[in-house]
């Protein structure tokens, strides 16, 4: 006989550091500084931070289109959208550290993490999801690519927008974050 | 389980869920602090979100602007906006980023003594009207020129137009579209009387087959790439079909690739036309019903100084003439030509032929700077109308428009030297009678015959005649071709010039007097883009320092050279919608009916016509254009003249002015890359752009670089007749030319390639070519 | 064999329409309201079934979210349902306090 009360296991998984409570809501600074090195401003598109020998999507999909991990790291995300043609369209890789002119914008932050007013609470989603495909939740916080400390601390669920919400105003336009592309057939 | 133990479990559950929900209400988790919480995260109060289309290319994407503490700090694709439902490209996401180059402009400058000195609006409008006075005085009216830009406002456009055509009197408006669309305006226009596309994006979903005339779309046009790549994705007999004198990012996407030699897509287009006819494919009811034949003189000359003249003889010919004239075009013949082998030839006419394939056209820069640019886009239509493949769902000519607005100002509002707007001719009097009304002009103030097309205004610039010229965003001394003749006369002649720009470029560095703009979302504004769709965008975030919107600049001069009562809308704020609408009314009722400057602010864009808030998909077949009358099928109504029909022209392939031989072995083309737009003034002050795509180079075909003992990163030279200029090799990369070509981008201001290009221009459409000259490269030790 | 209890929180005045859904739910009991919160028992007859109507109950209009806060489960045979991968992988405190 199985008894769960789950009010106790978020509060376990804060003290390990897996769910809410912590200062940065459990997720690692560094790899939160990292995800903003690679972006212009929160929800732009990473640059490439690596050389790349052939611009075919094959080549992009060899590492992103399963991940890949090493010592706890992602070091290549999963694509959240496996079924876009044109990787170079979007994302491209620096070939210098130069700059010509020199630019006084800083972008939108990556947004903070926000301790839930109840721990069992499932934390928001605290990044954009526009460009990402359903179920795209696994390319960062399920499997072996997954960075151990963005995992989930519950079960085998796979719905997870269930629980876990963005909640973006009409105005911003982003509507429930999953894009429509390209628009349907008239 | 038995029963007791049940209810025990329920009882026990329901305590339990209670227990937490009355904890939750209570203090920190009362609905109120949860809402706060979200909120606070996800809904930040400080920023607000606003749609607008993107600055950059013809495509027309919609983006949000997130707007912080009065500055655009993120963008996101726009999931409302049809055109891209939420995708943008590389540029697209770094829209921001533009806005905030260390070195933009904030305060008019004025050159005094040699170096430009700071002064205040005051001064430096004064200092233009006085000088444009002074000059329309001494040496009348024509000596005065505005040359603005596809990228211009619609507001911007109209407040040229009327300032120049209305107030001064002279017919000196042109703008740098002229260097990237007249061909294809030209081209609708002889084909069927009207400009712009009849089919729509939505034409992407629908089609079989895309042919690309000779553009990379997926660096170009990438969003609407995307979508033809997806609509393959999902129906899988979809095909590409790449022509192109080198193989890029869209030759790799496209299913068949046909490597042709430069200019021969005249040959390649007639020889499509030859087999459809030949195989009997030709949709003779169509053509019967709805088509005329002609043709033109042959012998023009390529519009270069000093070259031959066109002379018109436009005549109706018979289908027979036509078919006589077409049966030349072989497939033998055209692999003679362009090198394209013969069975590629046959099989792409089998897909244009084939009664059951839908098939889409689409073509941009390379086969409008061309100097036969208006007839290989006739040439296209011609395909399209012998087997009735147009104006359906699907199944059409899709001309792409390179620049955010050249279809939504410079050629709707026209401002360009024959124009004015609403597709009318300054040469027709009931359009200048029109015109004079609207604006409230004594009949006859407006001058009956176009001055000058933007390189006739530049040699002129070059030689004397002309004396002054005002540049509004766009950056010439980078895009003329053959530069270092401009230069020249230019400092000979010194003529006097003000310059509008957001960011010093190598055209402010000629200028008199320099004033800083507002940029995008800076100034409220409205674009057109290439499927019609005219979409607004309001004012977002304040200028710099004092910057302001290109239409306020001119109408401050305009005030000053005593044309004020052409522009009783007081400030910039008023002039948004004031310029807007006035404008509108020229578009009502001839087939451009664009929607409401309200109509436009709630929605993403409408395509025009727009009749009864109801927008037109496509145009010239009944029940899609409330133009078309029930029974007719199809009406080609801007051809009055000819009954409605369409043009099937008479077009053939001719040899290009200056060709490879012994001294220059190498066909130079130029171009671009999806990082950067156009000179790069803009982009290249984004890092992550930059970055990506520093600085210019040379592609050349890897087998002609070993031959040579080139590799990719050395430096080579490269010299034409005009201009000569040392270059990294790029082997590989993105881009492979065939065999004899090169392919240089054109965005690094510090690696000027037009100081290498051919002035020489499309006869009818004045489009310079930048695809086309002769080169040859030699190795640089070192 | 799964019985659960589920706090449900509702959008905005919501609430009576949520009611009126999980009124139409099998197995499904409304225990408690408190405010836009309801507590939902559940009683299915698999963990399989349990899980799926937790996601019914997140999926239905004017549901912000739905969390089960306990869960009593005494089919052993069944297994307690956590995805083998994730039991390789996971470095949390187990379950059970």
């Amino acid at each position: 006989m199985y008894l769960i009360k789950w009010t106790w296991v978020p509060i376990l998984l804060v003290l390990v550091g897996c769910g809410q409570g912590t200062e940065t809501g459990g997720v690692e600074p560094v790899a939160r500084e990292a995800r903003a090195e690679l972006r212009a401003f929160h929800g732009a598109p990473p640059v490439i931070p690596h050389g790349v020998r052939s611009e075919g999507r094959e080549n992009c999909l060899a590492c992103h289109g399963e991940g890949m991990q090493a010592e706890g790291r992602i070091v290549a995300a999963v694509t959240p959208h496996p079924t876009w043609f044109n990787c170079t369209q979007c994302h491209v890789e620096p070939l210098t550290d130069a700059l010509f002119v020199a630019n006084t914008l800083t972008g939108l932050a990556e947004p903070e993490i926000v301790a839930m007013p109840q721990p069992f609470l499932p934390p928001y989603i605290p990044h954009r999801l526009d460009n990402y495909r359903e179920q795209a939740c696994e390319t960062c916080h399920i499997g072996t690519q997954a960075a151990i400390n963005l995992r989930p601390g519950h079960g085998p669920r796979t719905n997870c927008r269930q629980c876990h919400i963005t909640n973006y105003t009409e105005a911003s336009g982003f509507g429930t974050g999953v894009a429509a592309f390209p628009p349907p057939s008239p | 389980m038995d029963q007791t133990r049940r209810k025990f479990l329920k009882t026990m559950a329901a305590s339990w869920g209670a227990g937490v929900a009355t904890q939750l209400s209570a203090g920190n988790g009362s609905a109120e602090t949860r809402k706060a919480a979200r909120d606070s995260m996800l809904n930040d109060g400080t920023i607000t979100w606003s749609k607008a289309p993107c600055r950059f290319c013809g495509t027309g994407c919609g983006v949000m602007v997130g707007v912080q503490n009065g500055r655009a700090v993120a963008v996101a694709g726009d999931m409302q906006n049809p055109v891209n439902k939420g995708q943008l490209c590389v540029k697209g996401y770094h829209l921001p980023y533009v806005l905030y180059g260390k070195d933009r402009l904030t305060k008019p400058l004025i050159k005094k003594n040699g170096a430009y000195v700071e002064a205040g609006w005051e001064e430096a409008l004064d200092l233009i009207a006085k000088r444009f006075s002074e000059i329309r005085d001494e040496h009348g009216a024509n000596a005065v020129s505005v040359y603005g830009s596809g990228q211009w406002t619609i507001q911007d456009g109209y407040a040229a137009n009327k300032f120049i055509k209305g107030g001064l009197g002279c017919n000196n408006v042109e703008a740098n579209a002229r260097l990237c669309m007249a061909s294809a305006v030209v081209g609708f226009v002889k084909s069927f009387g009207k400009d712009e596309p009849m089919g729509c994006y939505d034409d992407f979903e629908q089609g079989d087959v895309f042919v690309f005339w000779g553009n990379n779309m997926a660096e170009m046009h990438p969003v609407l790439f995307s979508r033809i790549t997806e609509r393959r994705r999902k129906a899988n007999w979809v095909k590409l079909i790449d022509i192109a004198t080198r193989k890029t990012r869209t030759s790799e996407a496209s299913d068949s690739v046909l490597l042709m030699d430069p200019h021969s897509d005249l040959a390649i287009a007639n020889g499509i036309a030859h087999l459809i006819i030949e195989k009997g494919q030709v949709n003779e009811a169509f053509v019967k019903k709805h088509c005329v034949f002609r043709a033109d003189n042959e012998d023009i000359g390529f519009g270069m100084r000093g070259g031959k003249a066109y002379k018109k003889n436009e005549r109706e010919i018979s289908f027979d003439q036509y078919k006589a004239f077409v049966k030349k075009y072989t497939p033998e013949y055209v692999e003679e030509i362009s090198g394209v082998p013969q069975g590629q030839i046959r099989e792409l006419a089998a897909l244009f032929g084939a009664p059951d394939k839908k098939v889409v056209s689409l073509w941009c820069m390379g086969a409008n700077q061309h100097t036969r640019g208006t007839w290989i886009n006739n040439l296209i239509y011609n395909i399209h109308l012998l087997t009735g493949k147009i104006s359906e769902p699907g199944n059409g000519p899709f001309s792409l428009t390179g620049q955010p607005s050249a279809c939504g100002t410079v050629r709707e509002v026209g401002t360009l030297t024959h124009a004015l707007p609403g597709g009318r001719l300054v040469a027709n009097a009931e359009h200048r009678a029109f015109t004079e009304k609207i604006w409230k002009l004594p009949a006859g103030k407006l001058a009956p015959k176009p001055s000058n097309h933007t390189m006739s205004m530049f040699r002129k610039l070059g030689t004397g005649e002309l004396k002054a010229m005002w540049v509004q965003v766009t950056n010439p001394m980078v895009t003329l071709p053959d530069l270092n003749h401009f230069n020249e006369g230019l400092k000979k002649h010194k003529p006097f010039i003000v310059v509008s720009d957001i960011y010093p470029t190598p055209t402010t560095a000629i200028a008199d007097v320099i004033l800083p703009s507002a940029a995008w979302i800076e100034r409220e504004g409205c674009f057109g883009n290439s499927e019609r769709r005219t979409q607004q965008w309001d004012k977002l975030v304040d200028p710099p320092g004092e910057a302001t919107a290109d239409s306020w600049q001119l109408i401050e001069v305009a005030r000053r050279m005593g044309y004020g009562d052409l522009f009783p809308w007081a400030d910039e704020a008023a002039q948004g919608e004031g310029l807007y609408e006035e404008y509108r009314q020229f578009t009502l009722g001839v087939g451009k009916d664009v929607a409401t400057y309200s109509e436009l602010k709630q929605a993403r864009g409408l395509r025009w016509p727009v009749i009864n808030g109801r927008e037109t998909r496509w145009r010239y077949r009944e029940g899609s254009d409330p133009y078309v009358k029930k029974g007719e099928e199809f009406s080609f109504y801007g051809n009055k003249k000819f009954g409605n029909r369409a043009v099937i022209w008479q077009r053939p392939y001719v040899d290009p002015p200056e060709k490879p031989d012994g001294d220059y072995p190498f066909w130079l083309c130029t171009g671009r890359v999806v990082e950067h737009w156009h000179t790069g003034s803009m982009t290249r002050r984004v890092k992550q752009l930059h970055q990506a795509m520093p600085s210019a180079y040379v592609e050349l075909n890897p087998e002609d670089a070993r031959e040579m003992g080139v590799s990719d990163g050395a430096k080579v030279k490269l010299v034409s007749r005009r201009g000569e200029i040392i270059l990294e090799a790029a082997i590989d990369r993105r881009g492979v030319p065939k065999r004899g070509n090169l392919f240089v981008p054109f965005f690094d201001e510090s690696k000027l390639i037009n100081e290498l290009t051919l002035d020489a221009h499309c006869p009818l459409s004045k489009q310079p070519d930048y695809k086309k000259c002769a080169v040859r490269v030699e190795k640089v030790t070192v | 064999m799964p019985i659960t209890s589920v706090v449900v929180e509702c959008q905005q005045d919501q609430t009576h329409e949520v009611r009126r859904q999980v009124d139409n739910l099998p197995n499904t009991e409304i225990t408690k309201i408190e405010g836009d919160l309801l507590v939902v028992v559940t009683d299915t007859d698999s963990q399989k079934q349990d899980h799926a109507l937790v996601r019914a109950l997140a999926d239905l209009t004017g549901v912000i979210s739905a969390v089960p806060v306990f869960t009593n489960c005494e089919d052993l045979a069944e297994g307690i349902g956590i995805a083998p991968a994730l039991a390789e992988h996971e470095t949390h405190a187990p379950m059970e306090v």
